[in-house]
């Protein structure tokens, strides 16, 4: 008990040497941040077919497959204009939701819910954007690459066809060009 | 035992060196950490361009400083990062930082490691998995940690889930789940190559090979190899306690199509693991202390395959195949497992999750019987069949969530009736950075093979007669029950600082008691068995709280707590010695700051109270003194692919006891441990 006591001593001193130096780091910005930032981009440098946005023609919906950590940082965009309409950010836990996304971000490295995410958006206009190895192969239309500490993506163009999606060719000049499809057999 | 008690040192004095030390090392960062700049600011960044976000530099916060857990349970994830920084060379070391996990070496190549309680080299509550593999084994329902182990760098996450998993996981998952996920083969692409040795740490070497087998398909094969030097006895001298070991593995991730995904494994390894026994011989002088090497080797092959029906349906098959071989003097175990399961995860409607399963077990032993330990048949088989089914229930969407579960279980080998292990679950998120679950459980222990058929010699006492003091199981010998009740909060209190609470009671039924039996005269010695038994009634309760605080981007602070009450009804002392009590407060503080962007130090100090251990000799608890110690990790970069680290463990006293385990060792300290890596990627 004498020893937990030191313990808790030593924590203290540790905690108030360090005198609460919030955001010291101000030079660089936060994964997520530049991540959310990156996604309002890209849906505004992509087309989507005209009906897709037939059931809700004022609100453009990122979904966001995350913890509150990723969630966060995209409710930062929230509100922001995507070709007239006011982007509303919806956290998605269950597959089946995600029928209403104009967007979709899939967080994380689980690969094991890979199927299901696009199962439930084949054939559907959805830009799913990803951040793991392999997403865009799979089947994904972007996916975002970090590399040291700095952000690159590649585009899969045919899997961004097959939604019925056009892709700038301004996304397109800076993108690492993958191609692969994930298969017709949910057609 | 008083020995023991006399090694407790006063470390006034180097705790004031220590904490000089980590003053210091304050001081530096506050410049050292300011090197990379961008214009951009958390605000403005959405007015950058395509091309200027591209050149952005970020920082990975880390996740775990902001990530609140959706599960209804008390978890704790050690990430890749975690297990890095942690400097620890096995699994076990790493858990030391999980809160409820008690980590206590019993030597060179022995650990007791337990959740919430009961601890022993023979800890019998807990399930640990590799991959969906079982590793614990149903001998003694305990785990052999020494050969559970993997290339760390693999290591994708250990998720540990204190408190009843029966639900989900099965057998054995009763005070918790240790689960540790390698990465995909994806994720392992190219060359990695450790090396390294130091004065406990002899030599040690690793290297992991990935490339792409084709379209969708990821290989990666590794190997590793290690020898540890041997530690010292409580009594003084060389505890001969020594090991090495060799190892190797592959793992393969294809994506056969769309919706199917296989992935196929395995490991193989050999090691020789040197200890000090003192076993109990007939003729005098009734106890014979000697070196003796255990020769363990075993293999495995998984093979798991995931298929996607629909968006809100998918199945996953698993298959396994596990063996094991320990030899050494007073056992020689084989032992042959096969297993398959099959779970099927759907959507029922707008507001249910389902999951149900089906699995099935065949296990086969054949142990060498010595007088020391002896089975009756020395040679048994055992199938188990279990189903499971959960629904997640969604109350009110977004806010509160009802899962209940159950599983169904049933085992030949221990003819034990069928065993229900139901739950029920409730998760509450008022708001995303406040998150409450509450939890009732019950769960269930089947007898191991030792306590139904064993028979253990523990002491010749040298009298004429002598006596001989035997442990022996009994057929009769039923489940041990508990029925657990939790409450957790996690809460995101201010920026970048998550905490997480747990408070438990568990309330035990039918554990595990020893009866005296009548002594019986076979003309030589007396023999005086204890029956094992069901008679013992027990609570334990505490509460555990992890903390992540983010100081700064270049600053991590990550605290563990643990206190833990023991509160056995004994009818005599007799029972009270067939389970470890403490420790009560155990406390983890790690510090992982980031000197500059080629330069990481990691401080992680650890206390342990006082622990009562069973001694199988006497029948008593002995005791181990509290301790604090801290491990230091520093780690340059002097190439963005090649790391060099130098690491201390234990780093306050020279030695310190953490535990002695139950029977057939002597008591060993653990001592300071200095080693240098060098890990290239490649």
């Amino acid at each position: 008990m004498e020893k937990l006591i030191r313990v808790c001593l030593l924590m203290l001193c540790l905690l108030i040497s360090i005198g609460l130096p919030a955001d010291i780091c101000a030079g660089t910005v936060k994964e997520y941040s530049v991540k959310a930032a990156l996604v309002l981009n890209f849906a505004r440098f992509t087309d989507w077919p005209t009906d897709a946005f037939a059931d809700s023609p004022e609100t453009f919906i990122i979904c966001v497959v995350g913890d509150n950590a990723v969630w966060e940082a995209f409710a930062g965009i929230e509100g922001k204009g995507v070709k007239g309409r006011r982007i509303v950010v919806k956290r998605v836990r269950r597959m089946r939701k995600f029928c209403v996304c104009d967007l979709l971000f899939v967080s994380g490295s689980d690969r094991h819910r890979l199927p299901k995410i696009f199962a439930a958006v084949e054939g559907k206009p959805v830009l799913t954007i990803g951040e793991m190895t392999g997403f865009t192969e799979a089947g994904g239309i972007v996916n975002l690459i970090r590399t040291e500490n700095r952000i690159t993506f590649e585009v899969n163009p045919d899997a961004a066809q097959q939604a019925g999606l056009k892709i700038s060719s301004r996304i397109l000049k800076l993108a690492t060009i993958v191609s692969g499809s994930h298969g017709e057999e949910f057609k | 035992m008083d020995a023991i008690r006399l090694l407790h040192i006063s470390s006034i004095n180097k705790l004031s060196l220590c904490l000089a030390v980590c003053l210091w090392f304050c001081g530096v960062p506050v410049w050292a950490g300011q090197q990379s700049f961008t214009p951009a600011s958390e605000e403005d960044i959405l007015d950058l361009s395509l091309e200027d976000l591209l050149n952005v530099k970020i920082t990975s916060v880390s996740k775990k400083a902001q990530s609140l857990s959706d599960a209804p349970a008390a978890i704790f994830v050690i990430t890749s990062d975690d297990l890095r920084r942690s400097g620890s060379t096995c699994i076990p070391e790493a858990l030391r930082m999980v809160p409820g996990i008690n980590v206590a070496r019993i030597d060179s190549n022995k650990w007791a490691v337990t959740s919430r309680g009961f601890n022993g080299r023979f800890a019998n509550k807990l399930l640990v998995l590799i991959d969906g593999r079982t590793v614990y084994t149903p001998s003694f329902s305990g785990v052999y940690w020494e050969v559970q182990d993997t290339l760390l760098e693999d290591v994708e996450r250990i998720e540990v889930i204190r408190g009843p998993g029966a639900t989900l996981w099965g057998a054995n998952a009763v005070n918790g789940v240790i689960n540790i996920i390698t990465k995909h083969a994806a994720d392992t692409q190219g060359g990695l190559l450790a090396l390294g040795g130091g004065n406990k740490e002899r030599a040690f070497a690793g290297a992991r090979y990935g490339m792409a087998l084709g379209e969708g398909t990821y290989g990666r094969v590794y190997a590793k190899g290690f020898k540890r030097d041997e530690f010292v006895h409580l009594e003084g001298g060389d505890a001969g306690d020594d090991w090495d070991m060799l190892r190797c593995g592959f793992r393969v991730d294809s994506r056969l199509s769309g919706r199917d995904a296989l992935t196929v494994q395995g490991d193989v390894y050999k090691g020789n693991i040197n200890q000090t026994l003192e076993l109990p011989t007939l003729t005098a002088p009734f106890s014979q202390t000697f070196k003796d090497k255990a020769d363990v080797e075993g293999w495995n092959v998984v093979a798991h395959w995931q298929h996607t029906l629909s968006p809100t349906s998918e199945f996953t098959l698993q298959m396994y195949y596990d063996r094991t071989d320990r030899d050494e003097e007073f056992e020689h175990e084989i032992r042959d497992t096969y297993d398959i399961d099959f779970q099927h995860r759907f959507a029922a409607g707008d507001r249910h999750d389902i999951i149900w399963g089906l699995g099935y077990r065949y296990t086969s032993d054949d142990f060498s019987n010595s007088l020391v330990l002896s089975m009756d048949p020395d040679s048994s088989s055992d199938e188990l069949f279990s189903a499971f089914l959960q629904d997640e229930i969604t109350l009110i969407k977004e806010r509160l969530w009802l899962t209940l579960g159950s599983k169904f279980e049933h085992n030949y080998f221990s003819d034990s009736e069928f065993e229900i292990q139901p739950n029920a679950r409730l998760l509450w998120a008022p708001h995303p950075k406040h998150k409450f679950w509450a939890a009732v459980s019950r769960a269930v222990r089947t007898p191991s093979r030792i306590e139904h058929n064993g028979k253990v010699v523990t002491a010749v006492l040298p009298l004429d007669p002598p006596i001989v003091l035997t442990v022996v199981g009994d057929s009769d010998y039923d489940s041990e029950e508990l029925l657990a009740y939790e409450l957790g909060y996690r809460v995101v209190p201010a920026k970048s600082l998550t905490m997480d609470f747990t408070v438990f009671y568990h309330d035990y039924d039918k554990l595990r008691s020893s009866e005296l039996g009548l002594p019986v005269f076979d003309g030589v010695s007396i023999e005086q068995p204890l029956w094992f038994d069901n008679e013992l009634k027990g609570e334990i309760y505490g509460v555990e709280l992890a903390t992540v605080w983010q100081a700064a981007d270049w600053w991590r602070w990550d605290l563990a707590y643990s206190y833990l009450e023991t509160d056995m009804d004994t009818r005599n002392a007799q029972d009270k010695a067939q389970n470890s009590d403490g420790p009560q407060h155990q406390v983890s503080l790690r510090s992982a700051i980031n000197l500059s962007s080629d330069l990481d130090l990691d401080i992680w100090l650890r206390y342990v109270d006082d622990v009562k251990t069973v001694s199988g000799n006497t029948m008593s608890l002995v005791d181990i003194n509290d301790y604090l110690t801290f491990d230091v990790r520093l780690a340059w970069w002097p190439h963005k692919d090649v790391e060099c680290s130098v690491v201390g463990q234990n780093l306050l006293d020279d030695k310190h006891p953490e535990f002695v385990q139950e029977s057939f060792t002597l008591p060993t300290e653990i001592e300071r441990s200095v080693y240098g890596k060098l890990t290239w990627h490649f």
